[in-house]
């Protein structure tokens, strides 16, 4: 009855729980260099150094001195990869914060007014979902110019349509469940049953939802700043990194490949936990 | 001789590092064209015993023991994980026979398939062999209903369907897991009368396993019951129904209403009573319940607590492209009274409009013509501004206690949520203190307070989802088919919890219920439905005995009741009825 026994399926689920703790340390080693990237960082950012031009990196023939190379103006490779990760986290996790408030009010809204709000919204992740976003985002930064802020907006607007339409599905089935036929039946109003108890019964999978739009965003930022219309220089992003050393990459290799490297592994380490997340957040799938 | 004989069966499942034993040491025999029952309530071993013998036990399971089948000895092992069934000629039929059927194909063809693959048939021949297995398990116009696809044939008619289907394997023993439980009482007779026509006519021997104690001791043979995975008591159905040796099975018919008068307390089972197999079955001990039955005083002259008169609900339903439309008449012009302090049972089979009554009840939907009054309110007037004042006045217990709970918060917040809503100026230590006691009160405790749901049993979580209701203080409690999920042993918790209440704050309910014995149980009057319209309506004594419809009269007949022990050779699905050919 005590004896031990060895479950059947152990190893596939082993191997995903190592790469799922590995992402998680990758994701955490960014968030501490992004906050720390001063700190840590040998060199300023944007200090130029036009003796050490294209320094290869180390073991490629580089020295100590500069670890990951240096740039065309002597710029410190490693420096400004720390700079670009905290530049490149905080404009995709505040896009994603801002498009999943927008999402998550509509789609509630849509599925707790019903109605003509709901035509009206539904209008609007159609018409949202049918129009090129990078197309869009190119239109609006090249009218209105360029800040930061607009940029993080724009961003923001990416993906919300995703989360409204996931909100306003799961929460019309919410709505057919028993407990919420329960609490109108003893008396309880509707704002209550819709914020105490519909949303945290979606808030699980719009959490995942999260983790998975993130590297999404990322690449969107990266691509963006890649055309030039995203984080302008002397300020570094993931995206104007492999942007600028685009030009070199036939000399100098390690200018837009080493930036590259890093967008790969982060968001690669996201999706890793967002998928990990959607299963274990599954109670279909226990 | 028996035909089928199992020995020393185990059965353990790795469990948390462990191997947790589903069955242990089951001894069961069948004998050659006959019916053995095996009954218990769920986690008793009955499905993974008969599941053990179909090898469908999963790649999970340990099994040992053996098996004896015509002659034969065989390893309880090699069947385990015989998935084709080669060894032993067997076949089995489940509960939930329209999702067993595939949705997009005829039945027919479904059928036919087994000829095709296994035979090698035509087409047309498999077909036709079909047609003549419809026909065997009583389906009228075989040929036509070939071509039905499973939705548009009724759940017995799709039951008969599974039954032919597991005749096309030619088996000797059919096994049967609780093949007549989503039925209605009358459909259950006739799938019984079928399966004891197939016995004799051809010389089927059967396994029936079932939760119903009164059901299996008046249609079986003999009777296995079964507990935490042993078989306790093994004897014919009219030994157990006399004597029954088993504390275990003494108090399994205790606790199914209709063994007691009305209105006394029901037996309770201990749910951790503790029968490891160092316990002799004698030795168990069984707690002493009152069995005095608490009849209601003499009828006092009193208000009418609730008021329905002649109200209807017809749903309208208009096909594409089409003016005319098809009106279902749930509810029809319907008209009672309850007294306060009584309580009033509705009895009905599936499809008579009892839900949407309650629906109508709970104010769910407006009624399109008629009246609802409460306490003397009219329902409009208490429902004008809001579901408040309603809501203070009837509350209702679901059938799914589950799912009426939000299954990511607490139960004791959800409790006092509901205070809250109607009590919105006590002090929240005020609003913890009446949770706590109305917890108590339905015979829970603080531990459950911080509860999830998932983490209650089903008689738990029914008794929370009562407490809810009670705590807002209504004066009419709605109960919708309260005990329909839950085992019996369960089911007599919470109805000597609703009697309990009952009594002591004078609560006026409203039951609802298909299940007879559980209204007969509880009821002062008694109201029939059939497809829309209360045929019937009565004190309950003068309905359950003497009742002047005829639909009353054959719901009563094809109904398992404690009745039948006085007189075993009226059963429906025995002798008596094996006369008149299957319809």
């Amino acid at each position: 009855m005590t004896d031990l026994i060895a479950p059947r399926h152990a190893r596939p689920r082993r191997r995903r729980e190592i790469a799922v703790v590995l992402a998680a340390g990758m994701v955490i080693l960014f968030i501490l260099v992004a906050i720390f990237a001063e700190r840590l960082a040998p060199y300023g950012f944007a200090t130029i150094d036009l003796r050490a031009r294209n320094t290869s990196p180390l073991f490629f023939g580089g020295s100590f001195r500069h670890i990951l190379g240096t740039d065309e103006l002597g710029r410190d490779i490693l420096s400004r990869l720390m700079i670009s990760v905290r530049v490149s986290l905080v404009v995709s996790v505040l896009a994603c914060l801002i498009a999943a408030t927008i999402g998550v009010t509509l789609g509630l809204a849509a599925a707790f007014l019903r109605g003509w709000v709901d035509s009206l919204i539904r209008v609007a992740i159609d018409f949202h979902a049918s129009v090129p976003f990078l197309i869009f985002a190119l239109a609006i930064l090249a009218f209105f110019g360029n800040n930061i802020v607009l940029f993080v907006v724009l961003l923001g607007t990416y993906g919300w349509e995703r989360y409204a339409r996931l909100v306003r599905a799961l929460a019309l089935i919410e709505y057919e469940k028993g407990y919420v036929l329960a609490l109108r039946r003893l008396g309880a109003g509707e704002m209550a049953i819709a914020v105490k108890h519909v949303l945290p019964n979606v808030a699980a999978i719009i959490i995942v939802n999260m983790t998975i739009a993130l590297p999404e965003l990322i690449l969107l930022e990266s691509g963006l700043s890649f055309l030039g219309v995203g984080i302008q220089p002397p300020l570094a992003s993931l995206g104007n990194m492999v942007g600028l050393g685009r030009d070199y990459i036939v000399t100098s290799w390690w200018i837009a490949t080493i930036p590259g490297i890093a967008i790969f592994i982060l968001t690669l380490s996201i999706s890793t936990i967002g998928d990990w997340l959607r299963d274990v957040t599954d109670p279909s799938l226990k | 001789m028996a035909l089928l004989s199992i020995r020393d069966l185990d059965v353990r499942y790795p469990a948390a590092g462990r191997l947790v034993p589903a069955v242990r040491g089951v001894n069961l025999s069948l004998c050659e064209r006959e019916i053995l029952g095996i009954v218990g309530e769920s986690g008793s071993g009955k499905t993974v015993s008969c599941l053990s013998l179909m090898g469908l036990l999963g790649p999970r399971a340990e099994a040992s023991g053996t098996v004896h089948f015509d002659g034969r000895d065989i390893d309880v092992a090699d069947v385990v994980h015989d998935r084709r069934q080669g060894l032993l000629p067997l076949a089995m039929i489940f509960q939930d026979a329209t999702g067993g059927l595939n949705p997009i194909r005829t039945v027919g063809s479904q059928i036919a398939e087994i000829f095709v693959h296994r035979d090698g048939a035509s087409q047309k021949a498999a077909l036709d062999k079909a047609v003549e297995l419809l026909e065997s398990v009583g389906i009228r116009e075989p040929r036509e209903r070939a071509s039905s696809y499973p939705h548009q044939m009724s759940g017995g008619m799709n039951q008969r369907v599974m039954i032919a289907m597991a005749l096309a394997a030619s088996p000797r023993v059919l096994i049967a897991d609780e093949p007549t439980t989503a039925l209605d009482v009358t459909v259950q007779a006739q799938i019984c009368k079928l399966l004891r026509l197939l016995v004799e006519r051809e010389g089927l021997s059967i396994i029936f396993v079932s939760h119903d104690l009164d059901l299996v001791t008046s249609f079986c043979d003999r009777v296995a019951v079964m507990y935490r995975g042993e078989v306790v008591e093994c004897e014919t159905s009219e030994e157990i129904r006399r004597a029954p040796k088993h504390p275990y099975t003494a108090a399994l018919f205790a606790a199914i209403p209709g063994h007691r008068p009305p209105f006394s307390q029901l037996e309770e089972i201990p749910q951790n009573l503790d029968v490891s197999p160092a316990i002799p079955a004698a030795q168990i001990d069984l707690p002493k319940v009152d069995m005095t039955p608490r009849l209601p005083s003499e009828p006092v002259e009193r208000p009418a607590m609730i008021e329905v008169s002649d109200v209807a609900y017809h749903f309208a339903k208009r096909r594409w492209l089409s003016r005319s439309t098809h009106v279902t008449k749930a509810v029809d012009g319907i008209s009672f009274s309850v007294p306060a302090g009584t309580t009033f049972g509705i009895i009905g089979e599936s499809g008579c409009g009892k839900s949407t009554l309650a629906s109508l009840l709970i104010g769910d939907r407006a009624p399109q013509s008629g009246s609802i009054s409460v306490g003397g309110h009219s329902m409009a007037e208490l429902l004008a501004n809001g579901r408040r004042a309603y809501a203070n006045r009837v509350q209702m217990v679901a059938q799914d206690h589950y799912g009426s709970m939000d299954r990511r918060q607490t139960v004791g917040p959800q409790i006092e949520e509901a205070c809250h809503i109607h009590f919105p100026n006590r002090p929240i230590a005020r609003r913890r203190e009446d949770a706590l006691r109305m917890l108590k009160a339905v015979g829970l405790d603080e531990t459950h307070y911080a509860k999830l749901p998932h983490q209650l049993s089903g008689g738990q979580r029914q008794r929370v989802a009562i407490a809810r209701a009670l705590i807002v203080e209504p004066d009419i409690l709605i109960c919708d088919e309260p005990t329909s999920a839950l085992d019996v042993s369960i089911q007599a918790q919470v109805l000597n919890l609703l009697l309990k209440l009952q009594r002591e704050l004078e609560l006026t309910i409203l039951l609802i219920s298909h299940d007879i014995r559980v209204v007969a149980h509880m009821s002062h009057a008694i109201g029939v439905m059939r497809a829309g319209v209360m045929v019937e309506q009565g004190p309950a004594q003068e309905v359950l005995t003497n009742p002047r419809h005829a639909y009353s009269r054959s719901l009563f007949a094809a109904a398992p009741t404690s009745r039948r022990v006085e007189n075993p050779m009226s059963l429906p699905g025995t002798e008596p009825l094996l006369k008149d050919a299957v319809p």
